[in-house]
């Protein structure tokens, strides 16, 4: 597909979606709704923010209530398309939709958007004829309804993850794109053995470790924000202003480094410290998520490294998670 | 797709406090129909406007589909819940959780131990065996040990009497208030007083449920008369959003979620986690 007829597929698209895409705002680019292909970035930089909100509202209704009576939100969603979205972003999708598997709410979403992906031959060590592996190693494992593959300068060769890719496609007069069958989130390989080691070396991290880093991080949330594998989130309900016992019961997105994120009746709280959350942070990506769907819980963006205010990068972490345990066992 | 966030309605029969900001709810369902659970697992209380919370039903004895929960007064939703009457309705979503695994306790000497509101999962532990004919105590040992602020907080009086005619009851009372005549044996004392104090049972299971700081005094104790760390069961308590479902993160506890894979653990699957207590 060259850029003229990408052009004519995305005025097509404005029609049904809004569309979000990553735009340059200096030297960092962002995730926002557009109007116009021209307003978008095209290289593979990583915008600072995510396309969460496509997948996942920042404040979502579940109920409406009534003098006091519940009722199930209408669920209707407008039609939103993430453009452009990276390997990673996708990647993190797969994550998601595991997670929210039994959710009416994120099903329901998921029906109304499309998820457009963008990915590039150039830096993904697969060259010349090998790039038909790409398929096979890349695009056969993660979730997507269209991917344009950058084949050239302003020319993509389209892929279809899903009917709803084949459709939007077909429905706008393009035919020249192959299907891509969905294999499961899981290489035949298993786990990529750098993120296991990874994963193994926050299972062993000593409390003295976790001290440390602390130390370091101020818990402001905003690796967790930005990070496209975070959906921690509350369920509140907000009492209309106007009318008495009425109201909404919102999921509102949250942060597990925020001081109340774990405070239970009476004020107690688990995760007390910066310590306890940054810790809790690597645990859920490095172990609670490969333990419940067999896969990691970081795409490797580096979004984190990028909006930490104070610099804590996660190559840092694991390499001082090594020295310390190697030196910790030199005392021992 | 079923919405795991839909409730059933639910309807209040009968309000008794218990001690100073603590009541008893007794409800049914309004569709009259029974809760089906295990003892241990958990419900979601919802009242609109207020938010959710999670309280551990027990079935009332003699009563056919009737619970009751007993809370404590300390937030938001708490403090709507103590402003209901007898006839107000609320919703509940569940049961979510594992429970306790009775077949883990089957034939096996039973050490309870609750510390304050603790009491509640293990009584509804110890109503559903009696309830059943699972407590059986000719060929075993059953004893319970409760830790309370005073004399006043130790709740379900009635019930723990008549639990005494089963098993062994031991109560370390902080502020040392118990009465000499209350057929049960009290202490002065937080609940580590009772292992200096009274005979504890050995050779079995171990139940606990109460405030983290309970866990650290008590399980040492029970490792050293020879509790294995697979036969010692914490009932855990977190704040929960999603409840049940293990997505929201709230409640997650090293490589644990307590709505999911809880609220009852072994100590040994506990014991290299941080935060258990």
């Amino acid at each position: 597909m060259n850029k003229n007829t990408l052009n004519k597929f995305f005025l097509h698209l404005k029609k049904t979606f809004k569309i979000y895409a990553p735009v340059r705002d200096g030297k960092e680019l962002y995730v926002q709704p557009i109007n116009d292909l021209e307003e978008i970035d095209f290289s593979n930089q990583i915008p600072i923010n995510t396309f969460k909100p496509v997948l996942l509202p920042k404040r979502e209704i579940l109920f409406n209530f009534k003098k006091g009576k519940m009722q199930p939100a209408d669920m209707k969603y407008k039609p939103q398309c993430g453009f452009l979205m990276s390997i990673m972003d996708l990647k993190a999708v797969g994550l998601f939709h595991q997670t929210f598997e039994r959710d009416p709410y994120y099903q329901k979403k998921r029906q109304s958007n499309l998820l457009i992906g963008q990915a590039f031959f150039e830096g993904s060590g697969f060259r010349g004829h090998v790039r038909d592996l790409y398929e096979e190693d890349i695009l056969e494992h993660i979730i997507f309804d269209i991917m344009l593959t950058k084949s050239a300068k302003d020319e993509w060769k389209v892929f279809t993850g899903s009917e709803k890719g084949q459709r939007t496609l077909e429905k706008f007069g393009y035919k020249d794109f192959e299907h891509i069958e969905f294999a499961g989130l899981i290489k035949e390989e298993g786990i990529d053995p750098m993120l296991a080691k990874h994963r193994q070396q926050i299972v062993e991290a000593s409390a003295e470790a976790w001290d440390h880093w602390g130390e370091i991080c101020l818990a402001c949330g905003k690796c967790a924000i930005d990070c496209p594998t975070c959906y921690c989130f509350n369920i509140e309900d907000e009492q209309d202003t106007k009318e008495k016992d009425s109201g909404q019961r919102v999921r509102n997105w949250t942060t597990c480094f925020y001081n109340d994120f774990s405070e239970i009746g009476g004020g107690r709280k688990f995760l007390k410290t910066n310590a306890k959350r940054i810790q809790n942070w690597y645990v859920h990506k490095w172990v609670r998520t490969p333990k419940e769907f067999q896969i990691m819980g970081c795409v490797n963006c580096g979004r984190c490294d990028k909006v930490c205010p104070v610099g804590i990068k996660r190559a840092d972490v694991f390499k001082w998670m090594e020295e310390n345990k190697r030196e910790r066992f030199k005392k021992e | 797709m079923q919405n795991p966030y839909e409730h059933q309605a639910a309807k209040i029969l009968k309000i008794k406090e218990l001690a100073p900001d603590i009541k008893c709810f007794d409800f049914k369902l309004a569709s009259g129909r029974a809760l089906e659970y295990l003892p241990g697992q958990f419900f979601v209380f919802s009242f609109p406007g207020y938010g959710e919370s999670v309280f551990v039903p027990s079935q009332k004895t003699g009563q056919r589909n009737v619970y009751d929960i007993a809370v404590q007064k300390l937030g938001r939703v708490t403090s709507r819940l103590h402003a209901l009457k007898v006839g107000d309705a609320f919703d509940l979503r569940g049961p979510y959780g594992n429970g306790f695994d009775l077949n883990k306790l089957k034939g096996k000497n039973i050490l309870l131990i609750a510390g304050g509101l603790g009491i509640v999962p293990l009584r509804s532990l110890v109503n559903y065996m009696i309830s059943r004919d699972l407590l059986e105590t000719k060929n075993r040992q059953i004893q319970f040990l409760y830790g309370c602020r005073s004399y006043g907080f130790v709740l379900f009086k009635d019930e723990l009497k008549k639990w005494n005619k089963r098993f062994n009851i031991q109560i370390a009372i902080d502020s040392g208030d118990g009465p000499k005549n209350s057929g049960m044996n009290c202490y002065k004392g937080n609940i580590g007083v009772l292992f200096q104090k009274a005979e504890i049972i050995k050779n079995g299971a171990a139940v606990l449920c109460g405030p983290p700081i309970m866990f650290r005094f008590v399980v040492p104790e029970l490792s050293k008369i020879g509790y294995k760390d697979e036969n010692i069961y914490l009932s855990l308590e977190r704040r929960m959003h999603c409840a049940g479902l293990g997505t929201c993160q709230h409640c997650a506890i090293g490589p644990y979620y307590v709505c999911k894979d809880g609220p009852v653990f072994s100590y040994a699957q506990l014991r290299d986690t941080v935060q258990y207590g």
